[in-house]
């Protein structure tokens, strides 16, 4: 038995459309009449899938299962059910992450109980495709992403070199903001930044016993022979030195700025798996707190390094990214106008403001991120004009460059 | 379950009954709103309610078998959400009215409700 809530304001069609969909014997139809309805349906019993109506009143369906996808960890499949009939519409609801889109108009129940049964069999398949490329991902020897060891193999790793017979270092290291980057600049760029900085640690390191992760955010490296505790900080600076990079990237020029934490087994932690488990604990806190190298005991290192205001590398001052230089060949005109993207290919306009301009191209921005085609028709609302067609140039987040191809 | 089946029937005729109900409340307001969008007075609220009421039909009518009523409805709502002028849009809704009434009365083949003389379909509580 499938469990789906239908929300519509109307309470007439909300009782006519459950009746329909109850004719189908493996639905099971909870009632909603608006967000608060719904969001008791949802704490209350298991909902395996939405269907929403687009106009709700005081609030469009899209913004309630917008809400849906962005807060809930595991949100159910939405199919949108709207009188509209607006291809604008059925686009901004996919693009958000909609399932399915089914006009109120002509509607047939079988229509609709289709549509429900696609979207939570498709949801069932990516949760299977899910945990099958996860189960595969935590067998693999190498992160896909970075090439560098995997988290499963690193865990093997220091399981296996447990005890050492001497003092063994292990550093944890990760790039300084890279939440900050991700939330700024969009996943693809922060990651990509990532695996520079990630290939930059290989380079530095391939003398080392062994390097990978910890973590999908934190590198490990043990160090490749027994140092004496006097030789940490110079090993650790001198890594830091390495690491700390500047990478380019579209209009973005990022500070790989290391954060660096080492413990020593079995000062810090009785195995290596422990000594790595307290350097990224020292790892976290000297994010929290700026320092660029931390150590998690202060007597296992010389005392002139123990301060931490005495913990600063080259990069410490750099700001996490910053806009290159003006590149254009002609002055931009500051502007906040309407425009709409034209994808001939999808037959669709996609609103946009026009935040500059200048003879060569403009700078738009979009409420949402997706991904903007090479070359579209760029028209400005209300300026009488015909579209133009322009080329993308570049993409950070939200906002797009683009240049005029007339 | 014959006796299930006859229950669900029976709940849908009277949905469907109310749905013929609020048909000709809301052909009752579309001709307040039509009268009011045709004097001078700010017919900002007018259109306003009109739309929200053609948007409910549109969406609805086909579902209680009245598809046409939903295509007229339809017509309707985009038509307000044009910039026409008060009188263009009072004879639209002028015409959604009377479309309204008119398919009422084909469906209950009550005469009366075609020409605005009741205001509920036969068999309904009201």
């Amino acid at each position: 038995m499938r469990h789906v809530a239908v929300v519509d304001d109307d309470p007439l069609f909300l009782e006519r459309i459950s009746l329909c969909l109850e004719d189908d014997r493996e639905l099971h139809v909870a009632r909603a009449r608006n967000r608060s309805e719904l969001t008791e349906l949802l704490r209350s019993q298991p909902i395996d899938c939405v269907v929403l109506d687009y106009n709700l009143g005081e609030e469009t369906g899209l913004v309630i299962g917008h809400s849906l996808v962005v807060e809930m960890k595991d949100a159910p499949p939405i199919v949108m059910l709207t009188g509209e009939g607006s291809e604008r519409t059925a686009t901004k609801a996919f693009r958000i992450g909609f399932s399915d889109y089914v006009s109120k108009r002509n509607l047939h129940a079988d229509e609709l109980s289709a549509a429900i049964h696609g979207a939570i069999e498709r949801r069932e398949q990516e949760k299977q495709s899910t945990e099958e490329y996860e189960r595969l991902r935590r067998q693999l020897s190498f992160d896909a992403t970075t090439g560098l060891h995997s988290a499963a193999h690193i865990a093997k790793w220091l399981e296996d070199h447990s005890r050492p017979r001497d003092p063994q270092f292990v550093l944890a290291v990760t790039i300084r903001g890279l939440a900050g980057l991700r939330e700024k600049l969009g996943r693809d760029i922060a990651d990509r930044a990532f695996n520079k900085f990630a290939k930059n640690l290989m380079s530095a390191t391939d003398s080392y016993k062994c390097v990978g992760h910890l973590d999908s955010d934190v590198l490990v490296c043990v160090p490749g022979n027994a140092l004496a505790k006097s030789d940490m900080r110079r090993v650790v600076e001198g890594l830091a030195r390495d690491l700390t990079s500047r990478f380019e990237i579209q209009r973005v020029g990022i500070n790989l700025v290391p954060v660096i934490a080492g413990a020593i087994c079995p000062t810090d932690g009785e195995t290596l798996t422990e000594a790595a488990m307290a350097a990224r604990g020292a790892l976290e806190r000297a994010s929290e707190n700026e320092p660029s190298i931390a150590f998690v005991s202060q007597s296992s290192i010389t005392a002139d390094a123990a301060s931490p205001g005495g913990d600063s590398t080259d990069g410490d001052d750099a700001q996490p990214f910053e806009e290159l230089t003006e590149r254009r060949h002609d002055p931009r005109r500051r502007m906040l106008k309407h425009g709409q993207i034209l994808i001939q290919s999808l037959d669709t306009a996609i609103d946009c403001a026009i935040k500059d301009m200048s003879n060569r191209g403009a700078r738009l921005h979009f409420d949402s991120h997706f991904s903007i085609p090479d070359e579209f028709l760029l028209r400005i609302v209300g300026s009488g004009e015909p579209p133009r067609r322009v080329v993308r140039r570049w993409q950070i987040g939200n906002g797009v460059g683009v240049e005029f191809k007339d | 379950m014959q006796g299930n089946e006859q229950a669900v029937t029976a709940r849908i005729e009277a949905l469907r009954t109310r749905f013929m109900e609020r048909c000709l409340d809301d052909a009752e307001t579309f001709s307040r709103l039509s009268a009011q969008l045709d004097s001078p007075e700010d017919s900002g609220e007018a259109r306003v309610e009109a739309r929200s009421r053609a948007h409910r039909l549109a969406g609805s009518g086909s579902v209680f078998g009245f598809e046409d009523l939903s295509e007229h409805a339809a017509e309707l709502q985009q038509h307000l959400d044009t910039d026409c002028a008060d009188r263009e849009a009072a004879r639209g809704i002028r015409a959604l009215t009377d479309h309204i009434r008119t398919s009422i009365a084909s469906a209950t083949g009550d005469d009366q409700v075609a020409s605005g003389e009741t205001g509920h379909p036969p068999g309904s509580n009201q």
